[in-house]
């Protein structure tokens, strides 16, 4: 039996629409318009145990919400929604103690306190006796290196040492199934790093299931052998990440800042100009190419500044929906 | 089982208490606002006692059963805004606006329990300390022990009457599910809860008097405790006040149950 069972799941929002300025509020006083907004229509999909998914779309996809209703936060609209044999709706104490939900901008901690008070309530919360509660904690803030830092009120950390302490406080109760939800948005490139190494290293040691939304396309390679694609609420795509890099995201992006000015049209030897407004300059090279190209770039026009980049989970998306079949 | 259940929840609530106080007594403490709360007991002192410098009683009542009652309010009102209203009821609306409240709902324990009492208001139970003292003048003024079995039903009917006071105060809050912005809607049940209880309920007469008493039990909350503590109403009224506190909480988690239902959390 699956961990995670999803059949046909919708959760449609009626949104109140208003127009813009002074004349549109007055009027909404009076008449309100509303719309249905389909957040997720007819999701069905199933994970079984052990696996780190990865749940990618563009903005408004309905990613989060899928995740919010597979932790019994919101009530579907209609469907059927199961994880560990329970019905996340019903919000049983069970299933409760045995899932966590862990928002990138969102937290848990007590602002005004030590991580640690947050940890030992957690502890009480979650009913996690002592013993496993040392051994947890000690492997946790060993695995995240934040020993200096737990008893110093959380309004005095940083970002970074926050975000490592809130992943602790999810993760205490040693959950079975983890939802990640942009966990890395806003921190910097080294402690992503650090993330998604905590992450990968959490799923094999204790075999939990993990559902990752993400917009980073790092946090999706490097962690999820296995792909969700969702967007206007419906599932576009589920199958290897593989699949979808080598057919969607064969190209990487070159941004260039010039010192001089250029005649543009040297620049498509090397590489495919997607824009050029002098002093910048925005290419597309094959992925494996991507080096060769920097350096001939840099060789042969005069540059002040160059960045190779990947291209945006948007853009790839953008490319499936674009005509191409991955059904 | 229940009782495991109540045992972790009280644990629970433990923690909430020894957190307001690490919070509100280590990091600071209000001097100033304590001072201003203990001005403003003195005043309703002097204002009630302005009163009955030209009336030997109102309603019934004489300046020293008046002492009690508004000692007995005092406490109600420290209790129900200390562990209730200011840290909780108040902070319903931004939960339910920033999507702060998954967290609570994401835990294994009651959600109505974690939402209701998880920030505790510490510093105004020092206005306990003087209510009792008023409580203490009134009986002195009536030159009447405190009878045991009086002042045993009267913390229990107080008891009940503040989970009467807490019911109606959550159910007005939770509308806020259900409108769009309502900043002030913890503020409506003030109006009405202190206004109503910090007076005999003999001030009403007729339907108002009913409605009070039968629908709007706030009757409950602090006229029927202090007549039970000065000798003047009938125990079976105690018993009344327990069905009637059973009611509302549970009307009021049918209520919190079914508003979850429209919560839709926010953005992330």
């Amino acid at each position: 039996m699956s961990i995670i069972e999803v059949k046909n799941l919708k959760k449609y929002y009626q949104v109140h629409k208003k127009e813009p300025g002074l004349i549109g509020s007055i009027k909404s006083l009076f008449k309100r318009e509303y719309e249905d907004v389909k957040a997720v229509n007819n999701v069905s999909f199933s994970i079984e145990e052990g696996e780190l998914v990865g749940f990618i779309g563009p903005n408004g996809a309905g990613k989060t919400t899928t995740l919010k209703c597979l932790s019994g936060l919101l009530y579907p609209t209609s469907g059927k929604l199961e994880v560990l044999g329970y019905n996340p709706w019903d919000r049983k104490h069970e299933f409760l103690k045995q899932i966590s939900l862990v928002m990138g901008q969102k937290n848990q901690l007590w602002w005004d306190l030590p991580a640690m008070e947050t940890f030992i309530l957690n502890k009480e919360i979650y009913e996690v006796p002592q013993e496993k509660f040392d051994h947890v904690l000690n492997n946790l803030v060993d695995l995240l290196e934040v020993k200096d830092v737990l008893n110093i009120q959380v309004r005095k950390l940083s970002l970074g040492q926050r975000m490592k302490c809130e992943l602790i406080a999810a993760l205490l109760h040693s959950p079975k199934v983890l939802f990640l939800d942009e966990p890395t948005i806003g921190l910097d490139v080294v402690m992503q790093k650090k993330m998604r190494d905590f992450i990968k290293s959490y799923n094999q040691k204790y075999k939990a299931t993990i559902i990752l939304t993400s917009h980073y396309m790092d946090d999706v390679s490097q962690l999820c052998e296995r792909v969700i694609i969702i967007d206007k609420g419906k599932l576009i795509f589920d199958g290897s990440l593989r699949e979808i890099v080598e057919k969607y995201a064969d190209h990487k992006i070159i941004r260039v800042v010039f010192s001089k000015a250029i005649d543009a049209k040297k620049l498509e030897k090397i590489a495919l100009v997607k824009e050029y407004n002098y002093p910048s300059a925005v290419l597309t090279v094959k992925r494996e190419a991507s080096n060769v190209a920097a350096a001939e770039l840099l060789k042969n026009f005069p540059i002040a500044d160059l960045n190779i980049e990947e291209p945006l989970i948007e853009d790839i998306i953008a490319e499936v929906f674009t005509g191409k079949d991955v059904s | 089982m229940m009782l495991g259940v109540i045992k972790h929840h009280l644990k629970i609530f433990i923690k909430f208490i020894q957190f307001s106080f690490i919070q509100h007594f280590a990091f600071r403490f209000n001097f100033y606002g304590y001072l201003i709360d203990i001005g403003w007991l003195l005043f309703s002192i002097a204002f009630i006692k302005i009163f009955y410098l030209n009336v030997p009683e109102i309603v019934g009542w004489n300046y020293w059963e008046m002492l009690v009652l508004l000692g007995v309010f005092w406490i109600f009102q420290a209790l129900i805004y200390g562990l209730v209203v200011i840290g909780n009821c108040r902070k319903i609306p931004q939960l339910v606006w920033t999507g702060e409240l998954d967290g609570i709902l994401l835990k294994p324990i009651n959600s109505q329990f974690n939402v209701s009492l998880r920030i505790i208001w510490t510093p105004i139970f020092l206005n306990i300390i003087p209510a009792i003292w008023f409580i203490y003048l009134g009986f002195s003024g009536l030159k009447q022990p405190a009878d045991l079995i009086n002042v045993f039903c009267f913390i229990l009917m107080s008891v009940f009457g503040f989970l009467i006071a807490y019911g109606l105060w959550f159910i007005i809050t939770i509308f806020v599910f259900f409108l769009e912005r309502a900043d002030n809607l913890p503020y409506l049940p003030q109006a009405v809860i202190d206004n109503v209880s910090q007076y005999p309920i003999d001030i009403f007469k007729g339907k108002t008097k009913f409605i009070f008493i039968w629908f709007i039990p706030l009757a409950f909350v602090v006229s029927f405790p202090t007549q039970v503590l000065l000798g003047q109403l009938s125990k079976i009224y105690v018993i009344y006040a327990g069905w009637l506190a059973i009611i509302i909480l549970y009307l009021s988690s049918l209520f919190w149950n079914f508003a979850l239902k429209h919560y839709s959390s926010a953005s992330s």
